[in-house]
């Protein structure tokens, strides 16, 4: 081998760390986990948010109690992935294309992102209905994970 | 609400190539062979090779050194799996000490000779660790 061969190393940054959900995130996903249901929190000014939240992010004030929101949602934004990184849900890298989306959950003033079934930007849209597809109760372990992806609902699409 | 408190383990790969430069491929690659190798300079050592020495000066040369020398430091990282032991291993003839993994935790100024991974890939681990000199 040359001396001038050039040496590439394979190599890898693991971060672990742990991560306390509080009070308010601990009762949504155990909800989500043991019930199947989505709980999100609505504040004195009626904003309804998701994840839910101690402090309302839209007007400054402390959240007053739960509602039950979804399953059904919309699409508030989207995009296909075709370049591979870090997946924020698992950390670990996911296979492109994969669909990726703003979701706003029926009867919520916030959005949160996940996967949808559909690798065809041209069939998205910005209010496209969407749902959950559901891990296997058996299987959830408390995440948004438990969800696998938001399924299109082209049938309903008006 | 009376749920449990979730605390999740979470943890992030961070999966990337290392293209080594010419001074540290030339030391790494040696290094399968049970060879330490300095960059010299000024009348200097220094190991690991590098291409430059600290103050900025370019180290134009390269050539073998003993794989022994002093302990200049350790301590036990007890919150990784194994608690290995790490070190500051002043190489005999060099100007400053380079880290490494020890065979146990030693009190500085122990004389020590590097390990060498048999059959070992390029790389700083084909040095095992450094022991207590026989």
């Amino acid at each position: 081998m040359s001396a001038d061969e050039p040496l590439r190393l394979p190599e890898q940054v693991t971060l672990e760390y742990r991560f306390a959900a509080g009070k308010f995130a601990s009762h949504f996903f155990t909800t989500l986990k043991e019930e199947g249901r989505l709980l999100a929190r609505r504040c004195p000014n009626g904003h309804v948010l998701l994840p839910p939240r101690p402090v309302c992010g839209l007007c400054n004030v402390e959240t007053a109690e739960w509602v039950e929101v979804g399953p059904r949602a919309t699409l508030g934004g989207y995009t296909v992935v075709h370049v591979p990184f870090t997946d924020p849900m698992t950390g670990v890298g996911r296979p492109v294309p994969y669909g990726f989306g703003l979701i706003r959950f029926d009867g919520c003033d916030t959005n949160v992102y996940h996967l949808i079934d559909e690798t065809d930007a041209e069939k998205l849209r910005i209010g496209l209905p969407v749902e959950p597809v559901w891990r296997d109760a058996s299987e959830r372990t408390g995440s948004f994970a438990d969800i696998l992806h938001f399924r299109p609902l082209y049938e309903e699409d008006a | 609400m009376t749920d449990p408190q979730l605390v999740f383990d979470q943890k992030i790969d961070l999966p990337f190539t290392y293209t080594v430069g010419a001074a540290q491929r030339a030391f790494l690659r040696a290094l399968t062979e049970g060879k330490l190798l300095a960059s010299t300079g000024g009348g200097e050592r220094y190991v690991p090779s590098r291409p430059f020495a600290p103050d900025g000066r370019r180290l134009d040369g390269q050539e073998e050194v003993a794989a022994r020398g002093r302990v200049v430091a350790s301590t036990t990282a007890h919150h990784r799996p194994h608690a290995p032991v790490f070190g500051l291993v002043l190489v005999d003839g060099c100007a400053v000490p380079m880290l490494h993994l020890l065979e146990s935790e030693l009190e500085p100024g122990t004389a020590v000779e590097a390990v060498f991974e048999p059959g070992a890939e390029p790389g700083i681990r084909a040095i095992r660790c450094f022991r207590p000199a026989g």
